[in-house]
């Protein structure tokens, strides 16, 4: 709908709908953007079966139960890759299961360990005793087929390099048989090769994912097939999440927000087409 | 008085995220010297990052600790065999590099494999559906049925527009492709949907930093 230089400055209020300044509409973003910071609105939220499957496996994972969680997401999807993580940790920690966290990304390493050393304090959790950071990992693929194997063996340290054998949290656990769910918040295709190469070698492991709201249509196959079992979505996904482990978090603070700009662009999209039939009627 | 001085300690550098978003916001007037500014500025911060972790996460506890710490001397051939990967940058000497490619192609191969078995096997096993289906207590489960249905219709439709191999004369075979291309443009609109979506986050997260955590106007 941008004006295109170089052509002829249009003529009447539907060229001009087509041909609505860029910058007109970004100033009109921001506006419904930063409106519900300041004037909340809370819409009614329906949780997704996805975000609702998710929930049940990790409610039906029993008491003192090992979960991996895996944060392959840097700074640039924070927006949405946080509050996920921040919501599941807080479900597992509520739920008092041994949480084991890392990532194959530099920066959701250090990402991660800030949130869940948050959300550890807020529960009462001890580092070494009821969670661990085994830190960064290069090359996925590797490190997946060595911890199906040997988990204590692929995370000799932890992400300061204290040696992990001898923690608490990682007593009792040898191989993938003894991990009772795996969750990967990534912005990234990663959930392949968890199924590929991990999933199928424990049929009793729960695999959940939490993608970027991009990647999300993508992997309903998946759970439709059962090698998800359940998908949160996004910043949308989170808020729902946090909406059933009963918190207030970043992405329940910016449905409003994403509401109304969804309410925009649905306008503008109306906007542009109707001035695109009237003129291609009136050339007709 | 400890969480005073956190928060003090704290401000520079959420205005220093501050200065960096608002720079990088520039790009939505023109292009600009402050935002490639700021583009070069995160580049470097990201890499800087990546070197630190790197070192001290990996290089550090697999190479430096076993090698001069623990006496496993043998970690220095992996290690060399790794630095095969740089003769990539030298004429004379760029046969070397395809060791270590090579290696990883032949790990690689395996690996995606195995893989295409795990994952795509279950989705063929899970696409065969009953269409008359019944629940745990014998009765009639239409709504499955009928989702059944869509999904085999879906199915069918979208792999007939990918008969490529052979002119698609018969009628049958070209609606159904037709259907099937629709379904497939339906699917992807509600993947431009969510992309929207997710920069519509995106936005939101750097709005709620500047009100919330810059400027203090929302709590």
């Amino acid at each position: 709908m941008a004006t295109t230089p170089g052509t002829s400055a249009p003529r009447d209020i539907w060229d001009r709908l087509q041909a609505i300044d860029r910058r007109v509409l970004y100033v009109l973003l921001l506006v419904v953007i930063i409106l519900p910071l300041f004037v909340p609105i809370r819409l009614p939220m329906v949780t997704m079966p996805s975000t609702q499957k998710l929930y049940q496996a990790v409610e039906s994972i029993p008491e003192g139960g090992y979960v991996i969680v895996s944060t392959t997401w840097s700074g640039g999807t924070r927006a949405e890759n946080m509050p996920q993580t921040e919501a599941i940790l807080r479900h597992l920690m509520k739920r008092r299961l041994r949480v084991a966290v890392f990532s194959f990304d530099q920066q959701g390493s250090q990402f991660s360990y800030n949130i869940a050393s948050r959300v550890a304090r807020d529960f009462g959790y001890e580092y070494g005793k009821d969670w661990v950071h085994w830190g960064f990992r290069p090359v996925a693929g590797v490190v997946m087929k060595s911890l199906v194997r040997d988990i204590p063996g692929t995370f000799t340290t932890d992400r300061d390099g204290k040696p992990t054998k001898d923690m608490p949290v990682m007593q009792g656990i040898k191989d993938i048989k003894d991990v009772d769910a795996i969750v990967e918040i990534a912005a990234s295709g990663i959930y392949m090769d968890w199924i590929g190469l991990v999933v199928g070698a424990n049929p009793k492991l729960k695999f959940g994912f939490c993608p970027t709201a991009v990647m999300a249509p993508e992997t309903y196959p998946y759970m439709d097939s059962g090698q998800i079992v359940g998908i949160m979505e996004g910043m949308r996904g989170a808020a729902e999440y946090e909406q059933l482990v009963n918190t207030v978090g970043l992405a329940t603070k910016g449905m409003g927000s994403i509401s109304l700009a969804h309410v925009l662009i649905m306008l503008l999209i109306i906007v542009g087409n109707v001035g695109y039939i009237v003129t291609r009627a009136r050339r007709s | 008085m400890d969480a005073l001085w956190q928060d003090i300690l704290a401000r520079p550098a959420i205005y220093a995220g501050a200065i960096c978003t608002l720079g990088l916001m520039t790009l939505i007037y023109r292009e600009n010297a402050v935002y490639r500014f700021f583009e070069h500025v995160f580049i470097g911060l990201a890499a800087g990052f990546s070197i630190v972790v790197l070192i001290k996460e990996i290089l550090d506890p697999f190479l430096y600790q076993p090698v001069f710490k623990k006496g496993e001397w043998y970690w220095t051939f992996v290690f060399m065999f790794g630095l095969l990967f740089y003769f990539i940058h030298s004429r004379k000497y760029n046969w070397l590099s395809r060791l270590p490619i090579g290696f990883l192609m032949g790990f690689s191969a395996g690996q995606a494999f195995q893989g295409f078995a795990n994952t795509y096997l279950p989705q063929l096993a899970r696409s065969f559906r009953p269409l008359f289906v019944t629940t745990p207590d014998g009765s009639w489960d239409a709504a499955a049925g009928i989702n059944n249905l869509i999904f085999m219709i879906v199915l069918v439709t979208v792999m007939s527009y990918f008969f490529f191999s052979f002119e698609q004369k018969s009628r049958v075979i070209r609606n159904s492709a037709q259907f099937g291309r629709w379904v497939m443009m339906v699917a992807f609109g509600a993947i431009f949907g969510t992309t929207i979506m997710a920069r519509m986050a995106l936005l939101f997260d750097r709005m709620y930093f500047l009100f919330s955590d810059w400027l203090r106007l929302v709590r």
